[in-house]
């Protein structure tokens, strides 16, 4: 959940490893407060969500001496790469490289649990922390090194909005979007295409309330249409929470350390 | 030779000896049994030899070397496995990733599936265990469930194979079942430690016995040289029953408490009662003796309301209570004394004077204009109570947290009894308390029975049903076997009635 | 429902070492930003406190933290954390804005069901949550914090399109005289009956957790459930119960800001009251006089804030850092308990 909190802006190439470091800066807070300390996590997260948007405000502030938005700055805005190849190649070439990107986290975390090690390291301690354990895994490490990575990929989210989407940061310009990945995670019950597929869901919805706010003559008001995605992501919790034992991770959340003998 | 030796074994819990001075050895290739009854020792011991826990005095030796082993891990590698009560089994997952976690076979950090199947199947195969290792665990039965975790500890190269109560989720079928794979374990080389309390099993499986009691060795036998007979005796012992506790006769009431034919299963699709029927009548103790795990937690949970029976009726005072909840059950009068105070009895940040009321805080007597706490109530209730049943505390307004167990138990049955119910149900309730506080909860139960309320005793402890039961029923496999006079039965019969033995061999 | 004192001194000492561990952390930003930490909580205070008239603005600017505080606090108590206090505020201060604008009654009756209906609103904002934790199993926190977002589309809508006011500012109508709060003081001071309402709020979370069965109830759900359920308490209908109060307090401040500040609703007037209530409650262990408390602390903040963002140029998002880092250096608290229990063992 601390992924919300995970923006930054600069240089396009710099701008993306930055985001992502500080991504990975603010869920080591959070590996360190849940995954060592045992604290709730959705106290720990909210914290990090309220620091993070402190830090973005004065980040803002400081750098660029305005308040709110920060001035424009070279984005990323097509893929040149790929226009040479023919016929799709002006297309491929429109689309943003964060597209190819999210693609490539899909590609690589497809393979990380099906193939490798790791990955299904990774997967026991979610289940079974306690077999986890008594089979040799280490199992703060593999918890913290997870939670690193979410950060890192929140940071690269956040990138993505500022600087692939838009050429600025603004006040509010998230919008929730690390909390509707929430409800794709649960939609997508854990798996990493189906998780990108309810993602592209999302996305459609987005695109369709942009689209629909264009039509000059449209009867549903643009609110509703925002609205949208949001509603969707609680009708879908709503019924995918009841069957939450069979599809969700086990031991998500659950504290594994000395510092929390009881409950 | 050898595969284990205990020698001078000892395991201090605080003052309380687990183990004093354990000394026996296991041969390569046997089936050796060890039998004891609930908390006689015998998880500790197997704690040590696993690396769970460390002996505080002795030593013990693995193929005549002396081994400390620091964690089960370590235990592994040195061909030692357990198949432990509760399966550590992800069911979501293929059996044979479940098995391999952490020995996983690799090339470049790539889990070579194949190989792994391969792997696991050909295991499953040579020991019969008859698994197809590519379906998630959760379509597995209990006992197919338990057979993965053979195969985990085969996987792992083990020699020495133990098995901590493994019977206890199995029916009777499956235990025929299970003794085969034993024998076949046994057949193709390996030693096995199996731990039970269940008699017949012991008596079909193993070459030897060891029987502990109250952390001390009793003895080591060969299981043709025995019977059931001795084995009970040397389980629960010659002593013979002093310490009845006076009572008065009264006047056997109505029936507080009526159990018709109840049936139930537990998550696993295992049937935990089996038709049981039991009645309470106001003015008795009834006991219910059993060893654990024969379908006491679920018949206690059934009485206060939190399961709900597949079929079967519950009476109290005459009246259908089956379908209420457990609000309407105590409104209508029921006690009652859960088995884990801290868990299920008290809010330990809550002061002794909450805590006295909780569960009563509507009643009128605690109530003033309708919804606030009668605050001077409330603590005249707790000091009237706090003398009467002695709890020590600094004063009823300090955290129940901060009293020690036997006072925080006092709170608990105090509270059960001063809600003035009609039927009073205690599921062990002296676990864990020193005598002086064990002995002061058993004197309320006597001072219930005697102001003519039914009451429900549940123990493990065989002296204590023998004091203060008018009459034992005995649970075993989900039903009540039967019902004793604690004046006319002696401690080896309600032994041989708990292990099952009547009727079955 | 007495704690012991040791357990008090306990938790009193974290909450203080937090605070100052934040303002030292903070401290540290503003000077990495090259400005004196110094002169800027220099100039936060003296924003917050310098005159008479900057006293009572930085306590009307409390008001609605604490009430958002003990709202918070309400369902934490009962184990529902309710992060959607910010979205069942801006129902709540929607509501009460309509029952302003559009009914008309006698003053002191229009002031009271402005108010109540704020309350009604918070509540029926808090009802979805609550029935879907009950009814499909829904995680509150979860879904709490996505209504946020709904109640945000939603209120901006009634606001831009039915009941947008004359005027060109993104705001409805003024709600009518009958229907705004009165000033406790003459101008140019600032305090209004918003702040004698949260007293009695305050009271009101009190009397509810120390003296009535409901709260003794919601508590022990809080603090125990399987012991609860099995002295007959129904845990469903309890949690339920306490984010109902929760919105309704939320509510409640909402509508205080719109009859006693704003006296009408202006589209994103709440600058994070709602999630900043959580720090407020989980500073003050979730004790209703200690969230004043904290909540004046909060309410210094930002209001001084502005202060030092004009006189020493630190940004005053730097407010939401330290918001922030409170609740992380909290979050410490069974590292802290461990090993002060440890020392306990060791030198008794």
């Amino acid at each position: 959940m601390a992924v919300v909190g995970s923006y930054f802006t600069g240089s396009p190439i710099m701008g993306i490893l930055l985001a992502m470091l500080v991504g990975i800066l603010i869920s080591a807070i959070h590996s360190l407060l849940t995954i060592t300390f045992g604290a709730k996590q959705a106290v720990s997260s909210m914290a990090l969500v309220l620091l993070a948007d402190g830090l973005a405000g004065v980040g803002v502030q400081a750098f660029f001496k305005t308040k709110g938005t920060t001035p424009t700055v070279m984005n990323l805005p097509g893929s040149p790469l790929f226009a040479h190849i023919p016929v799709i190649g002006n297309f491929m070439a429109g689309l943003s490289p964060f597209v190819y990107i999210g693609f490539g986290v899909l590609i690589g975390e497809i393979f990380l649990f099906k193939y490798t090690k790791f990955g299904f390291h990774i997967s026991v301690v979610g289940e079974n922390p306690t077999m986890a354990e008594s089979a040799g895994l280490n199992v703060h490490a593999i918890r913290w090194i997870s939670v690193l990575s979410s950060g890192m990929l929140g940071g690269l989210g956040g990138a993505m909005l500022s600087i692939g989407q838009m050429n600025l940061y603004q006040d509010g310009m998230i919008a929730g979007r690390g909390y509707l990945a929430l409800g794709a995670v649960s939609m997508g019950r854990w798996n990493p295409l189906y998780v990108y597929g309810s993602s592209m869901l999302f996305g459609l919805f987005d695109a369709l309330q942009l689209w629909l706010q264009t039509i000059p003559s449209n009867p549903i008001p643009a609110e509703f249409i925002q609205m949208l995605p949001y509603v969707a992501i609680v009708c879908i919790l709503a019924i995918s929470s009841r069957n939450i034992k069979y599809f969700g991770i086990t031991s998500a959340g659950v504290p594994f350390t000395k510092y929390v003998s009881e409950r | 030779m050898n595969a284990i030796e205990f020698k001078n074994v000892t395991k201090r819990f605080g003052h309380v000896v687990a183990n004093d001075h354990i000394s026996f050895g296991i041969e390569e290739g046997e089936i050796h049994a060890l039998a004891g009854e609930n908390g006689a020792g015998k998880s500790t011991l197997m704690n040590m030899l696993f690396g769970l826990l460390t002996p505080d005095e002795g030593s013990i030796l693995v193929r005549e070397k002396e081994m400390h082993f620091a964690s089960p891990r370590e235990a592994n590698r040195n061909g030692i496995g357990m198949v432990h009560q509760h399966f550590m089994l992800i069911p979501k997952m293929p059996v044979y990733e479940n098995v391999i976690v952490g020995v996983e076979p690799c090339r470049r950090n790539l889990i070579n599936r194949k190989e792994a199947i391969d792997k696991v199947q050909q295991i499953s195969d040579q020991y019969q265990l008859s698994i197809d290792c590519s379906r998630p665990v959760g379509d597995l039965t209990v006992p197919e469930q338990q057979r993965v975790e053979i195969i985990k500890i085969l996987y792992r190269k083990a020699n020495i194979l133990i098995f901590d109560e493994p019977t206890a989720v199995l029916g009777p079928q499956q235990i025929d079942e299970f003794c085969e794979i034993l024998l076949n374990l046994k057949r193709l080389g390996k030693t096995i430690i199996f731990i039970s309390h269940k008699l017949p099993e012991v008596m079909r499986v193993a070459d030897r016995v060891t029987v502990i009691r109250r952390g001390k060795v009793v003895g080591t036998r060969p299981i043709r040289d025995i019977n059931t007979e001795i084995l009970t005796t040397m389980m629960v012992g010659h002593k013979v029953n002093t310490g009845r506790k006076p009572r008065k006769p009264v006047n056997l009431g109505g029936n507080a408490l009526e159990l018709n034919n109840l049936w139930m299963k537990d998550h696993y699709g295992i049937e935990k009662l089996k038709g049981l029927s039991l009645v309470v009548r106001n003015g008795e103790i009834l006991g219910i003796a059993g060893v654990d795990g024969n379908g006491q937690d679920e018949l206690d949970k059934c009485i206060l309301g939190v399961y709900t029976p597949d079929s079967g009726t519950i009476c109290m005072n005459g009246m259908d209570v089956t379908h209420t909840s457990i609000k309407q059950r105590r409104d209508m009068g029921l006690g009652y004394v859960a088995s884990d105070r801290q868990k299920e009895s008290l809010i330990l940040s809550y002061s002794v004077a909450d805590n006295l009321i909780l569960g009563q805080q509507r009643k009128s007597r605690f109530i003033r204009d309708k919804f606030l706490m009668d605050r001077e109530a409330i603590w005249k209730n707790a000091e009237t109570i706090r003398k009467r049943y002695d709890i020590r505390c600094a004063s009823v307004s300090v955290a129940a947290r901060t009293l020690s167990g036997g006072n925080q138990q006092k709170i608990v049955v105090a509270r059960e009894a001063e809600s003035n119910p009609n039927i009073y149900v205690a599921i062990q309730p002296t676990r864990g308390l020193d005598i002086g506080a064990a002995d002061d909860v058993l004197n309320t139960l006597m001072d219930m029975r005697n102001a003519g309320k039914g009451v429900l005793f549940v123990s493990m402890e065989l002296d204590e049903l023998l004091s203060v039961s008018d009459r034992i029923a005995v649970i075993f496999e989900g039903h009540i076997v039967d019902i004793v006079n604690p004046e006319e039965v002696s401690r080896e019969d309600i032994g041989k009635l708990m292990l099952g033995v009547k009727g079955r061999i | 429902m007495k704690k012991n004192l040791t357990g008090v001194w306990e938790e009193v000492s974290l909450s203080f070492l937090s605070v100052a561990l934040s303002l030292l952390v903070g401290a540290i930003i503003i000077s990495v930003l090259g400005y004196s930490p110094i002169a800027a909580y220099g100039a936060l205070l003296r924003g917050a406190m310098g005159s008479p008239v900057a006293f009572t603005a930085m306590i009307k600017k409390a008001v609605p933290l604490i009430l958002s505080g003990l709202a918070v606090a309400v369902g934490f108590r009962c184990s529902a954390f309710n992060i959607g206090v910010e979205g069942q505020l801006m129902v709540g201060a929607l509501c009460a804005a309509l029952a302003g604008i559009y009914l008309s009654l006698p003053p002191v009756i229009h002031l009271v069901v402005v108010l109540l209906a704020g309350i009604v609103g918070g509540m029926l904002f808090a009802f979805v949550p609550a029935l879907l934790k009950l009814k499909c199993n829904v995680n509150v926190t979860i879904s709490t914090i996505i209504l946020n977002y709904v109640a945000q589309f939603f209120v901006q809508f009634c606001v831009m399109g039915p009941f947008h006011g004359y005027s060109a500012m993104e705001a409805t109508d003024k709600l009518a005289p009958s229907a705004q709060m009165p000033s406790l003081l003459p101008k140019p001071y600032q305090l209004n009956l918003g702040v004698v309402i949260m007293i009695l709020t305050v009271f009101f979370v009190y009397y509810l957790f120390n003296k009535t069965v409901q709260g003794y109830e919601m508590t022990a759900v809080g603090l125990n459930q399987t012991a609860s359920q099995f002295q007959g308490i129904s845990v469903d209908k309890m949690a339920f119960l306490a984010l109902l109060i929760s919105g309704g307090i939320a509510g409640l401040s909402g509508s205080i800001e719109v009859s006693g500040t704003l006296n009408r609703y202006v589209n994103g007037f709440s600058t994070g009251y709602g999630f900043s209530g959580i720090p407020i409650a989980l500073m003050a262990q979730n004790n209703p006089f200690a969230i004043i408390l904290t909540g004046l602390f909060f309410g210094l903040m930002k209001s001084g804030s502005f202060m030092m963002q004009s006189t020493v140029g630190v940004s005053a998002d730097l407010v939401n850092i330290i918001q922030g880092l409170v609740v992380v250096f909290l979050c410490f608290e069974n590292f802290f308990r461990y090993y002060l229990a440890k020392w306990k063992v060791q030198h008794v």
